[in-house]
């Protein structure tokens, strides 16, 4: 996956994900959005197939790119949870 | 989260997701949709054709043929080595020639490789007239289904949320809303109406049993109908050209490099900074 | 150029000046497909 970095502070980082579509975006905001130690976050493509900016501000200072980090970490447990169980059925 | 089958066959699988998020669920729908390779006819050559149908016409009827495919066998014509030339690694050839009278079916597209030839014969591609010819080479390539429907793995792929179905003490039996029920999930017990055992994943929430419920005097109604939103019930249909089993396999594995190169590339931006 | 044929007499018809079957005076021709190869994009 290629990303790039728009904006970058301690709370808040703009990320843009090349390639992306709804497909993803919205399943990486909507897991983000249960950490409790985030502000904000949402996902906008300026124009309709432009590529996805995502946004997210933390409270206290949390770094946010760990913050997507442990979202994508629990999106591949969840994928690899169901293709074991796959693979038994 | 849990995936619990109802069904598996080599084109059809019914399941229940649980424990899962609608945002999941609907990232796995459009990636099972959108994001599984397959193989179908890009390029067509033609050398004759007298028939009805227009030459265009006549390839796009072509690419729209499911085609058995191996994905070991065929990479994707942009990262193949040929360079996008076309090579036996990234492109399946077919031969047709038929001669009217007749109904040409997919059955006359000759595959020179028969592991990748069309899932079926009894597809119908042109109807000849007596003197009409058709003489052509078909191309196929793999791509996904975000670049055009040909090369959408899946028929039917959808899901819906788990359906709950909440009687109230306030129910007397009237058996109005199991009339009612298009699905036959509700049954007429001694004291209220009750959920026929296993039926319940029938229910398609229409709420018709709700307003029969009102419509019978209560002020509200005893029987309520409402969704868990952390359970989907699933419906994957595949068209022959890939086991369904390998299309779902495929979606997750491909949501799960997903996530996997984007914690790489968040630890290498964490590591410059 | 590719060839005509006159939708009558199905002869084979050369467009110089007039549309007209030399042959029969027809004035309707079919215009004949071409002998070359085409190559579609099956979209």
């Amino acid at each position: 996956m290629e990303i790039k970095i728009i904006e970058l502070t301690e709370d808040k980082a703009k990320l843009t994900f090349v390639g992306e579509n709804h497909t993803y975006m919205n399943l990486l905001k909507e897991v983000i959005i249960t950490n409790p130690d985030v502000d904000v976050v949402q996902y906008y493509s300026e124009y309709t197939f432009s590529d996805p900016i995502l946004l997210v501000t933390t409270k206290n200072k949390k770094n946010p790119i760990d913050i997507i980090k442990t979202a994508a970490q629990q999106i591949s447990k969840d994928c690899a949870s169901l293709l074991a169980q796959i693979e038994k059925a | 989260m849990d995936i619990a089958f109802s069904r598996l066959e080599s084109e059809v699988a019914k399941f229940v997701l649980s424990e899962s998020i609608p945002a999941f669920a609907n990232s796995f729908r459009r990636t099972m949709i959108s994001d599984v390779p397959k193989l179908a006819i890009e390029d067509v050559i033609i050398y004759d054709n007298n028939s009805a149908l227009f030459d265009e016409m006549l390839a796009h009827r072509l690419g729209l043929i499911p085609l058995k495919t191996n994905l070991s066998e065929y990479k994707k014509k942009s990262e193949c080595s040929c360079g996008g030339e076309g090579c036996s690694l990234c492109e399946s050839v077919y031969t047709l020639s038929a001669e009217g009278p007749c109904l040409v079916k997919s059955s006359d597209l000759i595959a020179q490789n028969p592991d990748a030839a069309p899932v079926t014969g009894e597809i119908p591609i042109v109807k000849l007239e007596k003197g009409q010819k058709v003489v052509l080479e078909a191309h196929a390539e793999i791509n996904t289904g975000l670049e055009h429907a040909k090369w959408q793995s899946t028929l039917a792929c959808g899901y819906k949320t788990y359906p709950v179905i909440t009687i109230g003490d306030n129910c007397d039996a009237c058996g109005h809303c199991a009339d009612e029920c298009a699905r036959h999930v509700l049954k007429l017990a001694k004291k209220s109406v009750e959920v026929i055992d296993g039926k319940l994943i029938d229910c398609s929430m229409c709420k018709l049993c709700e307003k029969a419920c009102v419509g019978s005097g209560w002020e509200d109604a005893a029987i309520r109908i409402s969704s868990d939103n952390t359970k989907f019930v699933f419906v994957v249909e595949s068209d022959g050209s890939l086991p369904v089993k390998e299309i779902m396999t495929y979606a997750l594995t491909d949501l799960k490099d997903k996530s996997d190169s984007l914690v790489d590339v968040l630890t290498n931006i964490s590591g410059a900074l | 150029m590719s060839g005509y044929k006159c939708a009558r007499c199905k002869q084979k018809v050369e467009i110089d000046i007039n549309v007209r079957c030399p042959y029969c005076g027809h004035r309707i021709l079919f215009k004949e497909r071409g002998a070359g190869i085409k190559t579609v994009k099956a979209r």
